[in-house]
This record gives C-alpha cells, structure tokens and sequence, in this order.
C-alpha cells in the first residue's frame, strides 16, 4: 500500500467544474476536471460517463447502440451501407441438390409448402446445397423470401402419372440427395407413386426432421421409428417451423431435364367439386349457422341459412323439440364439428354444446344475454334478438347478391 | 365384377391388440357400391384369426398366402396375377385401405402393387359416381378436405385406396364371420428387392407426442368485438362485414358458384 494518500479536496473539484453564466452558478458535473484522475491509491480512475459517451453509435435502426469492441467507426460505416442494399443470399456451385415439391394451392405457396422449404433449408444448409422448387409457377420473390435457390416449372396436368413421369425426368437430371414433398392429400399421393414408381427409400409422414435424422410414427401410433434420411420424405403439417432468415437469390438453373414422352393416359382427376351445404355432412362442412331456444321464428332461421350458403346445425333443445332433424345436433352427443366459421343464433353454449365446437376457428354469436359462454366465445358477438337480426340479414343478402344465389 | 380385398394384420391404436384396419372394412363396403359381385379377401402372411372378423362385414372367402410376408409385394401380385383367385378369369379391381394400421403404415404397399402389376391406381376414394363414363372405365369419387370431391375416372382394372373417413361402411354380422372359409397356400417368393435408401439403420421405439407447431394466424383475429343492443341493420352489417373478412362468404360482385 503506498504510505502517503492523497486526500481529495471536493470544494477544489467542485471550482474546476464551474461553468461561467449568467447569474446562477452552474457546474458541469460530466466534465473531467483533472486531465487524468488518479485515485488516492494512485490508480488511474474510470470514467464511466466519457467511455459510454466514447462507445455510443447509431445503430442500423436508428436507435442508440453502445459498441464495445472498439469498432465504432466500422460499426456505423455497415450500418449505412446495408440500409440501401438488400443483401440475398446466393448458393452458386452448389454441391447438391435437394428438389421440393409444393402443392401450390392457387398458385401460392401455403402454411405447410414454407414449412417444407424450411426443412429443406436445414437439409441443405448442413452442407453446400441448394433448394430447386419444382412445381407450377409462382412469383419468384415469394420463394426466395421462403428459402428457395432454384425453380423448375411444372406443367399441371390432371392425370397423376403423368405429373410423376416429369418428376422422374427432373430426378434423372439433378440427381438430387433427396426430394421433400408435403404430406398432404394431393402431395402424400404423389410421393408414394414417386417411389413406388423410382424404387427410392421413402420416409412419408416425418414429425422430426434434422441432417442426420427423421423421426415419423408407425404401428397405429403408438411406435415412432427414428432413423437416417431417405431419398424421398414427406413432412407431417405444422412441425418444422418455415424458413425465417434471409432471402435467398433464384439463380438460373445449371441443368435442365429432358422433357419424357407422353405417358399413356390411364386416368383423368377432374376440378375439385365443392359439395351442396345445405344436404352435406356436419362434421366436414366448412360454414355452420346453428339455432338454439333463442330462436322461435325457424322459417327465417331457414331462410337465413339458405341466405348465407351455409350448412344448418342445432343445439339439443331445439333438436329435442322437434324444431329442427336431430342430424343437425352440434355438441357432445351431435356432431363434432370441423368449420372454419360458426354463427350461433340464440345458443347459451352449454358445455356439452362448446365440445362439439373442438375445431372451430372463428365464431359469430347472436344472443339477448351478455353473459353467455358463447358470446364470450365468440369474435364477433351481437347482444340483440336473434328474430330481430335473421331477416335483416336475409334482406341484406338478398340486395346483394340479387338472384345470383341459389 | 371380381373384386380382391387387401388384408392386413391390424392392430387397435388404443389397446394394441390384433383388430381389422378400418380402411379395409370400408374397401368391403366400396367393392359392394361399385358393384362387385364376387369377393375374395387376399393376405400375404399365415393366417390369423383376426382375419375372420373381415368375414363379419361380408367377406366370406379369404385366401392367406403363407411365406409370402419376406415380400408381400411379390407374393400379391403373383396371386392376383395368377389367375387361381377366381374360377372365371382374373379380377377386375384390387382394394386397400389408404393406410396400414400397426406395421410401418406408409400407405406405399398398394402403390408398389399397382406399378408390379401395371395397372393405374385411384386413391382415396370414397363412393362411386352415379355419372355415365365410357366402357371398361370407371367414375369414382376421391375425397378431399370439408367434404369436397374430386372426380377420378380410371381404366379397368385398378386398384383402389379406401381412406378411413370413407362411410361405406358395411354392417357387421356374426353369423357371417362363423362361416367364412379361410384358405391358407404356401407361396415362394424370391427375397424382397429392398428399396434404395432405407436400410435397417433405424429404430422402433414407443411414440412421443410431441407439440406441434402453434398456428399463428388462427386465433380468433376479430379480437372478440362486441355490440350491445345495437339496431337490427347495424347488426347485420356488421355479420356480413365479418363474415367476409373470414372469407366464407363471397364478395357481391363475384359472381358465386352456381
Ligand atoms: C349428457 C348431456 C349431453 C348433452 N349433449 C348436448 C349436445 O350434444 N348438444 C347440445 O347442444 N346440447 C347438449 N346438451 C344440453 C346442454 O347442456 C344444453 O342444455 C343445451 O345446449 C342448451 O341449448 P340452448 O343453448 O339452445 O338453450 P338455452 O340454454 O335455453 O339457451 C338459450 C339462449 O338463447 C338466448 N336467447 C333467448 N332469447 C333470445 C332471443 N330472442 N334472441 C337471441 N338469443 C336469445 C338466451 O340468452 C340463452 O343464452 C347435453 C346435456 C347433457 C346432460
Ligand atoms: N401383408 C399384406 N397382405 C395383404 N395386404 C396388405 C399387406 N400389407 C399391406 N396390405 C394392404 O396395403 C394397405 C396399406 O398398407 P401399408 O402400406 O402397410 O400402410 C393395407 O391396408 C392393406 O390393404
């Protein structure tokens, strides 16, 4: 320890900070009074104040960033510079190929096609891969943003075999490590013609996916198998999670297949056939409008429904009282319901009612009670005479639509 | 119409214990709706006595091919091949379930039947269609998601998948099961040709649920708007609005599906 301590003279210090003005007396508390401050021990002392004020940047988005190692000037230079360009990735020479095959329902790519680019990006990435999308057209930025290096355009054909005879010819071109289709109705199909067609190794129905591994379940169940990769995969809805870092660039393709020759036409898929709500089952329809015993004026019921082009359901009440068929019960011991949409006319939502509403996304309640289950159930919720509402409703429709509808 | 039903050896996802695959029973139901007239149950495998409750459901002959499990693929279509099914000719149809129910439940057996016997195969079919179709063809119904229908004409004969939301659905008798007759057959078939890729590397383990991914989008996005006592009209509008922005209701200047 040294022997002598320097005592601090705070009113000296304090004098040092003096800042000349105009009346009052102010004093700079940040200033350094001393050139170096030393402290009694004879350590130079920190000054916390001046290394933040040394350290602070702006940072890309405009907000206060405090960079520590020292690279301040670099720091800001990037982070100008990458404010202007948007910067893609690019996968020039890749070492292999891993060819994805969306569904592409309407032309986009949906929920579980993002989720197979973002499998195929794990895949890919273990390596120096690159992704080749293979299916009808679709604007390329979209792709890029979800993972995608390569596209190859498909023609869309109604006859399955022939759309596996193409793939076949793109397989025989890119050699790819290995092809990931979504197991979904229209892709599980075509992956299992694809191998029962190539006699390549499929994986279908993964729920874990990484570099070395896929995981898919077996024995009705209640087994999983886990294992290495396989040529061909599908992946199971909702369990690998999309691509979410950066865009990647859609360079040309280096190769391209030979076009096979027409396949003999042995069957035809002819446009999907939506069925008629009003007659279709009550478990798979997509828009359900069900009366409870707030409902007494049925014929407007009805005639809101067939307004509405939606599918009728019930509650047991009203089924029991004969109001409406005993097919149409929603709940525990009706119909357990699948809909995308479900308007509940006069209906208390009962527990046994709300289980047969499992799966439904989005419900509309019409009720006189604020405090039913259903109204707090519901998105959107009508305090209001269902009898009162259901043939305003009708006119609307009417007005609208004219004589469109059937 | 002749008519074969693939057979499986099924087991009950909940107890485990041996039970019919669901899509098999309603490929039962299917043959009968698509007219045929003649059926015969085919397994490659020993016989079971699970395989007699298919006998419940209408299929009162059932042909097991003992030896043919190293490669059932094979052993199949040899059998329906073969001519030895029927007494007048080879089948017109072959009928799987969709899925498997307690082996490795790919779903790819009738597939690689249908290419070994170069036939055209129709997938997840769940009723005929009453429609005029050419001869030697066929018009069937191949489900999709909420109840939708795609039509699929196919050339006789194919094979067909049966998924199990399918609601042919034969009604079950005892009586019948009692007297179904099942026939075992020693079959040799040439060691399977494994397929490239999957080898035995893998392993089988008991399953583990695991959460799947949260949707993001689907909660309910009306973010729970509420009216109190409001005007009938406003009320209305304020239905149809919603309902459009959900999107099951079209907009009034598209024209609607007639
Ligand atoms: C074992 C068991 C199984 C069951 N299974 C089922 C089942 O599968 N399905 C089922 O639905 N039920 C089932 N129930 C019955 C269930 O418990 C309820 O009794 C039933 O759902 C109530 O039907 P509700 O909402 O139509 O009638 P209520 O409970 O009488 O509710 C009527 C609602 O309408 C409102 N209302 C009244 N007047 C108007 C008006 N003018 N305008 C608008 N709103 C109005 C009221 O505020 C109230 O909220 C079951 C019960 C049991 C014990
Ligand atoms: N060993 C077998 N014998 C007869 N049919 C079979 C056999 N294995 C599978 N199948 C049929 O193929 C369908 C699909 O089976 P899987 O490919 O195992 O999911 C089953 O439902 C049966 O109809």
């Amino acid at each position: 320890m040294n022997a002598i301590r320097l005592r601090r003279d705070p009113r000296a210090e304090r004098a040092a900070r003096l800042v000349p003005g105009n009346g009052r007396l102010r004093y700079d508390m940040s200033a350094t009074p001393y050139e170096r401050m030393t402290s009694p021990s004879g350590r130079l002392r920190r000054d916390p104040r001046a290394e933040r004020q040394r350290l602070l940047t702006t940072g890309r988005d405009g907000r206060a960033r405090l960079v520590r190692s020292g690279l301040v000037g670099q720091m800001t230079g990037i982070s100008t510079a990458s404010a202007r360009t948007v910067k893609k990735i690019r996968v020039e020479k890749p070492e292999f190929f891993i060819v994805v095959v969306p569904d592409l329902p309407d032309g986009r790519l949906d929920r579980a096609d993002r989720q197979l680019l973002g499998a195929a990006r794990k895949l890919a990435d273990g390596g120096e891969g690159a992704i080749v999308v293979v299916g009808a057209a679709v604007d390329a930025p979209s792709l890029g943003q979800a993972g995608a290096d390569r596209i190859l355009p498909l023609a869309d054909g109604s006859d399955p075999d022939a759309r596996v005879a193409e793939l076949v010819a793109v397989m025989e071109a890119l050699s790819p490590r290995h092809v990931l289709i979504p197991e979904s109705e229209e892709g599980a199909d075509l992956a299992r013609r694809l191998a029962a067609r190539t006699r390549l190794g499929l994986l279908p129905g993964i729920e874990v996916l990484g570099p070395k591994q896929a995981i898919r379940p077996c024995g009705a169940g209640r087994q999983e198998w886990a294992g290495g990769l396989a040529p061909l995969m599908t992946l199971a809805p909702d369990r690998v999670p999309a691509w979410q870092g950066e865009e990647h660039e859609i360079l040309p393709l280096e190769k391209t297949p030979v076009p096979s020759g027409p396949v003999q036409a042995r069957m035809r898929v002819g446009a999907i056939r939506s069925p008629d709500p009003a007659t279709m089952n009550l478990g798979d329809a997509p828009f359900v409008v069900a009366a409870g015993r707030g409902v007494t004026d049925f014929e407007s019921f009805r005639a809101t429904v067939k307004a509405l082009h939606a599918t009728p359901g019930a509650s047991r009440v009203v089924c029991d009282n004969g109001d409406m068929p005993r097919a149409t019960q929603v709940g525990a011991s009706g119909t357990i319901l699948d809909a995308l949409c479900y308007v509940a006319m006069g209906i208390a939502g009962a527990p046994q009612h709300l289980q047969g509403l499992g799966r439904v996304e989005h419900v509309v309640a019409v009720n006189t009670d604020l405090h039913a289950a259903m109204v707090s159930r519901a998105g959107l919720a009508i305090i209001a005479d269902a009898q009162a509402v259901m043939p305003v409703l009708c006119e609307i429709l009417a007005a609208e639509y004219g004589e469109k509808r059937p | 119409m002749k008519a074969v039903i693939l057979l499986s050896l099924g087991i009950d996802p909940v107890s485990g214990r041996p039970a019919p695959v669901p899509g098999e029973i309603r490929a039962i139901g299917l043959a009968r709706a698509l007219g045929a007239t003649q059926m015969i149950g085919l397994h490659a495998g020993s016989a079971r006595s699970v395989l007699a409750e298919y006998g419940g459901y209408g299929l009162t002959q059932i042909v097991c091919l003992k030896g043919g499990e190293t490669d059932p693929v094979q052993a199949l279509a040899d059998a329906v091949k073969g001519n030895s099914l029927f007494a007048d000719g080879a089948p017109d149809l072959v009928l799987a379930a969709s899925r498997g129910r307690g082996g490795s439940d790919m779903g790819l057996l009738p597939y690689q039947l249908a290419q070994a016997l170069g036939w055209p195969i129709a997938t997840d079919i769940v009723a005929p269609l009453e429609e005029p179709t050419a001869v030697g063809e066929l018009l069937l119904a191949q489900s999709r998601a909420r109840g939708a229908v795609k039509p699929v004409s196919v050339m006789l004969p194919c094979v067909i998948t049966v998924p199990d939301t399918a609601r042919c659905v034969p009604a079950f008798v005892f009586a019948l099961q009692r007297t179904t007759q099942m026939d075992e057959q020693t079959v040799t078939v040439h060691s399977a040709p494994t397929d490239e890729g999957v080898g035995d590397n893998g392993m089988l383990r008991p399953y583990r649920r695991r959460p799947k991914l949260i949707s993001g989008a689907s909660k309910d996005s009306g973010g729970g708007q509420l009216m109190v006592d409001p005007e009938p009209h406003e009320a209305a509008r304020a239905i149809v609005t919603h309902l459009r922005a959900l999107g099951v209701l079209p907009d009034p200047d598209q024209a609607p599906e007639a």
